[in-house]
């Protein structure tokens, strides 16, 4: 860890258990470089993580491009404001595989809460995630969980195919359409449709949301379900604020049952084993990457290719190699 | 006589890599239609029918000009565009023009006003009287006035988001001199959506910000016919990075939602397209800048006449007024942009403008001073007045190449309108910032071809001059930091004078109405300015019922 | 192992000009060097901007002004700034700014002034030399 790295770090650490929103965008800015950046911290912040679990509820939102998740994302902001909580929001963009850069605009829309000192937004380059968040969204999530917010709102990347990474991050998934994909709904893909357990259906005064409303609730019917819970479908007008409260009524109900019939731990155990096996398998990968030249090695990764040795035999190679 | 003068004594590189590597230079129009190498022959028009393209001039489809004779009797109006400082130093300047005998009046406002922003809001403070003048109240306006009469002058102004109030202010400060407004004469540009896409003075969302425009011409339609109530612009969209093409083609975009939009209320076509008037941009590139011309006047009266079925001739003109592309003029070596200045002033001539309004050579780093604003004048009327080129109704009609450029100007215009029609029309289009999106990316295309030589900017990309110093002895405009200061104070001692009780019931009047769709605003408008309310608090009225325009994410 | 901390630009519109063709074309800019960058949208008060950069955590601020408060606005945007703990984030300005500006400008704590034509290598290049300087 190089000098200015060790003073963010500490400063972070001790602005962040002061509460101050500085510490917790340098904190954020770490766990994003690299993992083990993430492990100093959490070993230290450990208490407030484990106090915060309970309380605070994350909902993902996600939808093709142009449905209005950041302008829903903002709606629903203002109504959780009214009611006085404190809100995180976390707004995924693509970065760009050709330059690595990215563009992130989502929160132009959430202007109205710029100043409010109870809410804080974030912005999150995908940063080769391909499940629609980015690899360390899940750090970002769990800082901002131990910073103490009620709600964390997240907003995936709409870029349509394989956003599911959400349903193993978040405990709710509101699934955002707009009237013109009701053409497209028998041909959608058919992992949004069940990874939702709230839909809406915004834009609604255009031509077509009725349609939709009521092929969703076809669609619905026939689908396999992840639980008791029956997904519910709202239309809204985010960008008047229309139908937000009616959105966040139907979250804090989900959140209920989520926690009545133990469905919420169930959750949040898939998503302990879940990340289990990210942080493994990035283990891995990375001890790979770093070893990969050493010749004796080339020769065993040919043999496990081959099936002449187990997998075992390699992991074991690897971890026990200088 | 070979030139005693090397290029190291003028600063310029010996060699040249632009000079030197010509392949390395596309060879495209402005808007990026790629010029052939072969030369343009006969066979290039094989089929082209001269009565259809063109027609007469003064005819329809208007292709080389809508007057007969164009400029031998109409040169066309060499407009000034300065504004500039307080209510007092705006009437200075229309004093002084008004006794020069000029009548028209360009009338620039600053910010605050143009965003329905209170001077004395932290976010308007700053910029109080600074890009034009600050006209909070009805008594602003008529402060400007003093001493002008208004049935004698005719005001062209660029409001737009609040162009209801400033119609508002206007008719009553004529009013107040005994003016009618039948009588008032003068231009407001009223056009919205092109605020949303290009310029950035938006207040309200598309949809009640079109309706606005709509009750300001549905107003001047029965009450102020000598008034143009709406110039739609192509020029901010080009500025903002379209191509000259789709500027037009937006331009068209946009002007049928208005006309649309008056119509709907149950007026025919021929009471409201006659009132239209266009801003269009004027290019380097001047055969371009003709042939777009030509073809967008073809193009107006083909949709007026075909898709509208307007049966009035005034309906089939498209009028405008031209103005030259400031984003074409350089900081480096700024003296350079005087010959620039002089190709947009041909263009807009050889594609037969009825006015003409061109950027000062400073205008790449500053408000242009005296002498840069003096030079402009000038090169207009050296092209006006010296080159011959008024001489000629339509001197490049039947050129092969500019024929042909105009051909394909109209096609391509035609094809993005018709992508527009199938993503659900303008305002749909507007609200998923597909536009925008557009716009945005060929700035940024045509950013990176500058830089990468394939567009060539003398004095930018090649026959750069390395110890200018940045043009560090340029006169630049001094701003007097106190304007804003004494238009807040004067602003504060009406707050005190007004009849509160009369102000708030119009102000209560106007959000009513604000909600019923089927009401004008322009009477409601009216009765606040008259009780003294502010542009900023009319606007925060409207806000309140119309909600804010918020553009969509990403770029 | 290699992990590279990103640089992380917000690009700004200060006041209420809505002239942003020069902000969204520098967006697009950095995005292709490699940068992660956040455009405000128009018409933002110094006070969003600073917040803004707080909860970014961004490394740069560049301001994008064309309606001649630049001097005046750039010392409020830097004053606030400095009141969310940002007192040493790079700052730089692009637009139509006169040269007898640029060292009152670079007074009050902007590291770089772009007017029109400034090539986007030579941006990215300044930004990337005061960008290492800061983080030592």
């Amino acid at each position: 860890m190089d000098h200015n790295t060790t003073d963010m770090l500490e400063v972070g650490i001790r602005e962040f258990r002061a509460k101050q929103e500085r510490g917790l965008a340098r904190l954020i800015t770490l766990v994003e470089t690299s993992p083990e950046l993430g492990n100093s911290i959490f070993s230290r912040i450990g208490e407030s993580l484990a106090q915060s679990q309970s309380q605070c509820h994350v909902i993902g939102f996600t939808g093709p491009p142009g449905a209005g998740k950041s302008t829903l994302v903002n709606a629903v902001t203002a109504v959780l404001r009214g009611e006085g909580h404190r809100v995180g929001i976390i707004a995924v963009d693509p970065t760009s595989p050709f330059s690595g850069g990215a563009m992130l605009g989502d929160r132009i829309r959430m202007e109205r809460h710029y100043l409010d000192s109870g809410v804080f937004i974030r912005s999150l380059a995908t940063r080769g995630g391909v499940g629609g968040l980015s690899p360390a969204t899940k750090d970002v999530l769990k800082l901002m969980r131990a910073f103490g917010f009620d709600y964390i709102l997240v907003e995936t990347v709409g870029v349509g195919q394989t956003e599911l990474d959400v349903m193993t991050a978040v405990d709710t998934v509101v699934v955002v359409l707009v009237p013109e994909a009701g053409d497209s709904i028998q041909t959608m893909k058919a992992g949004l449709m069940e990874i939702a357990d709230v839909f809406v259906v915004n834009k609604a005064d255009r031509p077509g949301s009725e349609e939709l409303r009521s092929s969703l609730r076809v669609m619905l019917g026939l689908a396999a379900k992840r639980g008791p819970w029956e997904p519910l479908v709202i239309t809204t007008q985010a960008d008047k604020d229309i139908g937000s409260g009616e959105v966040l009524e139907a979250i804090v109900r989900h959140a209920e049952q989520l926690r009545q019939t133990g469905e919420l731990e169930v959750r949040r155990a898939l998503r302990e084993e879940r990340e289990l096996l990210d942080l493994v398998s990035a283990h891995i990968i990375n001890r790979w990457k770093a070893l990969k030249d050493r010749p004796e090695l080339a020769e065993l990764a040919s043999q496990v290719i081959c099936r002449r040795i187990g997998v075992d035999r390699f992991l074991n190679a690897i971890a026990n190699l200088a | 006589m070979t030139s005693t003068i090397s290029n190291q004594k003028l600063g310029l590189p010996e060699v040249d890599s632009a000079q030197t590597n010509p392949s390395s230079r596309a060879f495209l129009t402005r808007s990026g239609i790629e010029v052939p190498a072969e030369p343009f022959t006969a066979e290039t028009l094989r089929g082209w029918d001269s009565d259809l393209k063109l027609g007469e001039p003064g005819k329809y489809p208007y292709t080389r000009g809508i007057h007969a004779d164009m400029y031998r009797k109409r040169p066309w109006t060499i407009r000034h565009n300065a504004g500039f400082g307080s209510g007092e130093d705006t009437n200075a300047l229309f004093k002084y023009l008004f006794n020069s005998g000029l009548t028209g009046l360009n009338l620039a406002m600053d910010l605050p006003t143009q965003m329905g922003i209170e001077p004395d809001d932290p976010r308007g403070q700053l910029e109080v009287g600074r890009v034009g003048a600050a006209l909070s109240t009805l008594e602003d306006m008529e402060r400007l006035y003093d001493g002008i009469p208004m049935d004698q002058v005719s005001t062209s102004t660029a409001h737009n988001g609040l162009a209801i109030v400033f119609l508002a202010q206007y008719v009553l400060a004529a009013q107040g001199q005994g003016v009618p407004p039948s009588a008032i004469r003068g231009t407001v540009q009223n056009d919205i959506l092109k605020e949303i896409l290009a310029r950035g003075t938006y207040i309200f969302p598309p949809r009640p910000s079109v309706r606005l425009a709509g009750d300001v011409i549905e107003w001047c339609i029965n009450n102020a016919p000598k008034f143009n109530p709406i110039s739609v612009s192509a020029c901010h969209m080009q500025q903002a990075g379209a191509t000259h093409i789709q500027s037009f083609a937006y331009t068209f975009a946009n002007a049928q939602v208005y006309l649309d939009e008056v119509i709907r209320r149950g007026y025919s076509v021929d009471q409201v397209a006659p009132l239209f008037s266009f801003l269009i941009p004027t290019t380097v590139y001047f055969f371009e800048a003709a042939a777009n011309h030509r073809a967008a006047r073809r193009l107006w009266a083909s949709i007026l006449r075909e898709k509208y079925g307007a049966k009035d001739p005034r309906s089939w003109m498209f009028r405008a007024a031209t103005a030259g592309d400031q984003t074409e003029l350089t900081a480096a070596q700024p003296l350079n942009n005087l010959a620039r200045i002089t190709l947009h002033c041909l263009g807009a001539a050889l594609g037969g403008s009825q006015s003409v309004i061109l950027a000062a050579y400073d205008e790449a780093f500053d408000l242009p001073t005296e002498k840069s604003f003096r030079a402009t004048l000038m090169a207009q009327n050296i092209v006006q007045r010296e080159s011959g080129v008024a001489d000629v109704v339509d001197p490049l009609a039947g050129s092969y190449y500019v024929e042909w450029l105009t051909d394909r100007s109209e096609q391509e215009m035609r094809a993005i309108l018709q992508k527009i029609a199938d993503t659900g029309g303008m305002v749909k289009a507007i609200e998923e910032g597909i536009v925008q999106r557009d716009i945005a990316h060929h700035a940024y295309e045509e950013e990176r071809s500058i830089q990468s030589g394939q567009k060539v900017r003398v004095g930018v990309n090649c026959l750069v001059v390395k110890d200018e110093g940045g043009g560090m002895e340029q006169e630049t405009f001094n701003f007097d930091p106190d304007v804003g200061r004494r238009h807040i104070e004067r602003l504060k001692e009406i707050r005190l004078q007004r009849d509160q009780d009369s102000l708030t019931d119009s102000l209560k009047a106007l959000k009513k109405a604000a909600a019923d769709e089927s009401q004008n605003l322009v009477p409601h408008v009216m009765e606040a300015v008259r009780c003294m309310a502010t542009g900023g608090e009319i606007a925060g009225v409207l806000r309140e019922v119309f909600g804010t325009y918020k553009p969509p994410s990403g770029v | 192992m290699e992990h590279s901390r990103h640089t992380r630009v917000l690009v700004a519109k200060p006041g209420l000009d809505g002239h942003d063709r020069g902000a969204k074309v520098i967006v697009q800019a950095f995005r292709d060097a490699g940068m992660e960058v956040i455009y405000t949208g128009l018409h933002q008060t110094p006070q969003q901007i600073a917040r803004v950069a707080m909860q970014e955590d961004v490394d740069v601020v560049g301001l994008s002004i064309l309606s001649g408060t630049h001097v005046a606005l750039c010392q409020v945007v830097m004053d606030e700034l400095r009141a969310q703990g940002l007192g040493n984030v790079v700052v730089f300005v692009g637009g139509t700014v006169p040269p007898k500006d640029v060292p009152k400008l670079k007074a009050i704590g902007v590291k770089e002034v772009f007017g029109a034509g400034s090539r986007f290598d030579d941006i990215v290049q300044s930004i990337n030399t005061h960008v290492a300087t800061r983080r030592g």
